[in-house]
């Protein structure tokens, strides 16, 4: 028995030790992708992707996509999950001819994985800005080889200048949420930031950065005027009546005036073709 | 016992081979050809197709690690619960995985610069050299602790093991909260495990790992046995117990370590297969031994395929499973103690 | 056999043995006998090599007995001690077994289980077999691990050393004259034993020589007859006793009070 696994055991050596690493070369932060891909099987794994692709009519080649890509909502394609939960032989087995994905989001094992199977890997660098999103669709466009992206910019640029600035800045904070056992407030350096700031508004929590807990010391110091969360994480509250139960908010100016502002999430914070609609509507609902 | 001994390895052996042919056929991805097909074809042509790739580099490696680690997490409970003479240590509850994983995550936040300039290989050994000194770290402070003249004091073993549990925890789950470094991963990686990882390099180091350190346990047999005795009767017995201490302490330190850098905490294995394998052969840890590390790969792998089958095309991190499996075990094990200590 | 000269064992500052010399033959039984505290059990740990003990001269087989290699000296030297687990989650056999672990490496051959057969019937525990360890009484657990000793030294080394430590304790009268009679078979094929008593009317039955220990040092070592006197056992004992001798045999017989 002892000499069976042995000799089993040194074939397995020698098998894995043969197969060894293909040279890889350097690689480039933003995208990795041979010159030639063919756009007829995609996988998205981040929503503003998705909705710049199906802006670009190619909504009908997505074959899988993300938990966040949640627009267009008659999307027909397989939801792979989380990305960064997502294994590499789920992705295989809708027969890809090219991945997007986000470079923060996509983790090294899995960006290996498919360079090995040779499959087309186009990662983005997503910013949170206007400028951001307007890169991102630009990168999408020109990787499908597509030129009508512009009127997708100009959409963006147009909206944009509709948006007025307040006579009185509103000071917004951003409660995300998960149930009451499970809530954060958005510093600076989060979507949700740079939304606020583009509606023209003031966040109230920007001396904090990124996501932090909330705390009602917290919800004292910054009074916000208005609370802006998820559509989703209201509901996962109670909605308003159950926000209002949380300690510190009944005694913020939103909580006394019960100015509660919630979008759907990927579409307030996605950055993606929408990001100048979204704007333009966060700011009418703050006023 | 003899028979009995040979009719168990037969049978976790053909239930391993059983379920490793099972495993290869099932997952996320369908083959459009037979896996005797695909392997033949790869080897004759020696190009990838989409059928191969997915067999040959992403399934047979994962299955193959799943075999290692089980067998790994059980033999390393089996022979901790002979050094320190309790059922309840393992290698999770006394802390030694959360050391592996703190000096990984501090490997991948700190050595980030010197991990780029490496080849993938060396890269791989790197953590799991730093993983082994984190686990090696908290064996001695828990061994310190929780032994004196070769008695283990259960009580102070474990609430070492939850004090360091929860130290590295908070350190961990700190690193990950403030770096930004894309290899840290989320922390669920690192607390549930997950076994998708895998590649030929990593499955090629922890073979080597395990098939040492196994070579080594599974010698230890008798050994473990007299130390039921007592140290001075084992030592009667003409063993050089401070070595054989020493020993498996390095051994499974480096085991553990090295399957926890590349799959993140997988749970009760060590404590659960060689509980359940007491049942039938009592302490005896010439059998104990062998069959832990049959019965801990055969766990693993059915643990490992349900993960990523259960909810295709998404996956249920492995430790959800083990611990599924593994914690009305431990509950039974507690039940056991208590009827014991009335 | 032995030769020991001037043999001490401090603790920090106390000595819990001092000035100890004696010499021991082949085929001698030896009973060490004294009150609490005398050093008796360390004395026998530090013959056992259990203990870092300082000594000018320690020779076993007239050789120095750290000599000895780890792996060949449980051929040649048994040790039973005072207090056994109480819980050992093994098979009596195994148990037993383990004092055969010197001779194999990793599965035992037939002459081994054979010898462990031999023993626990000798020890009258071959009924055992079925049972808990953890269910045994107190003397069938030490009968089990006087079988287990004995395995360890059944060999065909010359002039072996059995060192037993109180293995009375627990038994009935009938089990411990027939522990007795089995070490005593043993010293009569030209082996030693050493063996800690408390009780001393057995030691004088049947030891050779006796070593009488008090207050961490040997206050004599001779023939029974010798060193049983009244005076100086109500001395080292601190309680008055007559001596009188044994009916059939003439041996001296203690009676305290």
């Amino acid at each position: 028995m002892k000499k069976f696994f042995t000799v089993l055991a040194l074939a397995i050596v020698v098998a894995s030790c043969n197969k060894k690493e293909e040279n890889k070369t350097t690689t480039t932060e933003t995208d990795t992708v041979a010159t030639e891909i063919k756009t007829d099987r995609i996988v998205s794994l981040n929503g503003a992707v998705t909705e710049t692709l199906a802006s670009l009519d190619v909504a009908g080649n997505i074959v899988g996509r993300d938990v966040t890509s949640t627009y267009p909502a008659d999307l027909k394609a397989t939801d792979l999950g989380h990305v960064r939960s997502i294994t590499a032989e789920s992705i295989l087995a809708l027969q890809p001819s090219v991945v997007f994905g986000t470079t923060k989001d996509v983790n090294p094992n899995l960006n290996e994985q498919l360079k090995k199977a040779n499959i087309p890997l186009v990662l983005i660098d997503q910013e949170y800005s206007i400028d951001g999103s307007k890169k991102l669709i630009t990168a999408v466009a020109t990787k499908l080889k597509k030129d009508n992206y512009q009127p997708l910019l100009d959409n963006i640029s147009n909206k944009m200048a509709t948006v007025k600035t307040f006579d009185k800045k509103p000071k917004v904070l951003f409660i995300y949420a998960r149930g009451a056992g499970n809530l954060m407030v958005a510093g600076s350096g989060t979507p949700l930031h740079s939304m606020i700031e583009l509606a023209g508004a003031e966040n109230a929590a920007a001396a904090l950065t990124d996501f932090k807990p909330l705390t009602p010391e917290a919800l004292l110091t910054t009074n916000p005027d208005v609370i802006l969360m998820f559509d989703k994480g209201l509901q996962s509250l109670g909605g308003v009546d159950g926000l209002l139960k949380i300690e510190g908010i009944a005694t913020t100016n939103a909580g006394k005036n019960k100015k509660v502002v919630t979008m759907d999430g990927q579409y307030l914070s996605g950055f993606g073709p929408r990001v100048g609609d979204a704007v333009v509507e966060l700011h009418n609902k703050l006023q | 016992m003899k028979k009995k001994v040979a009719v168990y390895k037969v049978s976790f052996f053909i239930v391993l081979l059983v379920a490793l042919v099972t495993a290869l056929y099932l997952g996320a991805y369908d083959f459009n050809h037979s896996v005797f097909e695909i392997v033949s074809t790869y080897f004759n042509t020696n190009t990838h197709t989409a059928d191969s790739f997915v067999l040959i580099e992403l399934r047979i490696p994962r299955i193959l690690m799943a075999i290692l680690t089980g067998a790994a997490l059980a033999i390393s409970g089996t022979s901790l619960q002979g050094l320190f003479k309790n059922p309840l240590a393992s290698p999770d509850l006394i802390g030694i995985t959360s050391g592996a994983v703190l000096f990984a995550a501090l490997t991948i936040v700190f050595g980030s610069a010197v991990m780029h300039l490496l080849p993938a290989f060396f890269r791989y050994v790197l953590l799991s050299v730093m993983a082994f000194i984190g686990a090696l770290l908290t064996m001695w402070f828990v061994y310190k602790m929780a032994t004196s003249n070769g008695k283990t004091h259960i009580l102070i073993l474990l609430l070492s093991g939850v004090a360091i549990t929860a130290l590295t925890g908070a350190v961990t789950g700190f690193l990950t909260y403030i770096s930004t470094e894309e290899e840290l991963r989320n922390i669920t990686f690192w607390s549930l495990g997950s076994l998708a990882g895998s590649n030929w390099w990593k499955v090629c180091l922890v073979f080597i790992v395990v098939l040492i350190g196994s070579i080594r346990l599974l010698s230890k047999g008798k050994i473990l046995n007299a130390l039921m005795l007592g140290e001075k009767e084992a030592a009667h017995l003409g063993f050089d117990i401070e070595k054989t201490k020493r020993e498996i302490i390095i051994i499974v330190s480096l085991m553990v370590g090295c399957v926890v850098a590349f799959n993140g905490t997988i749970g009760f294995v060590g404590l659960v297969v060689p509980y359940i394998l007491r049942f039938v052969f009592n302490s005896n840890y010439n059998i104990l031994l062998p069959l832990s590390m049959l019965l801990g790969a055969v766990v693993m792998l059915i643990a490992d395929t349900i993960s990523r089958t259960i909810v295709v095309p998404a996956e249920l991190p492995i430790g959800i499973l083990t611990a599924i499996m593994g914690a009305p075990v431990f509950i039974s094990i507690l039940i056991n103690y208590k009827r014991k200590l009335k | 056999m032995i030769k020991i000269h001037d043999l001490s064992f401090q603790v920090k500052d106390r000595f819990l043995l001092k000035d100890i010399n004696l010499e021991i033959n082949k085929g001698e039984l030896i009973a060490i006998v004294g009150p609490n505290g005398a050093g008796k059990s360390t004395f026998l740990s530090c013959v056992a090599n259990e203990i870092q003990y300082k000594t000018k001269h320690f020779s076993f087989k007239d050789k120095d007995v750290k000599s000895y290699k780890r792996s060949e000296i449980p051929l040649h030297r048994a040790k039973f001690s005072q207090h056994q687990s109480n819980e050992i989650n093994l098979k009596n056999e195994e148990i037993v077994l383990m004092g055969r672990y010197p001779y194999f490496k990793t599965e035992a051959d037939l002459s081994d289980l054979e010898i462990v057969e031999k023993w626990m019937a000798k020890t009258e525990t071959s009924h055992l077999t079925d049972r808990e360890y953890e269910q045994l009484s107190g003397g069938e657990k030490q009968r089990l691990h006087l079988a287990r000793v004995f395995a360890q030294l059944e060999n065909n080394i010359e002039n072996k050393l059995l060192l037993l430590d109180e293995p009375l304790n627990n038994l009935d009268v009938a089990h411990q004259f027939k522990t007795l009679h089995l070490i005593k078979e043993f010293t009569q094929k030209n082996n030693t034993a050493l063996v800690v008593l408390h009780d001393l009317n057995i030691a004088s039955q049947f030891a050779d020589r006796l070593i009488l220990m008090n207050k961490s040092s040997i206050e004599m070592f001779d023939e029974p007859k010798k060193v049983l006197t009244q005076e100086r056992i109500s001395r080292v004992y601190q309680y008055p006793c007559i001596i009188t001798p044994h009916p059939e045999n003439q041996q001296p017989i203690i009676l305290f009070g």
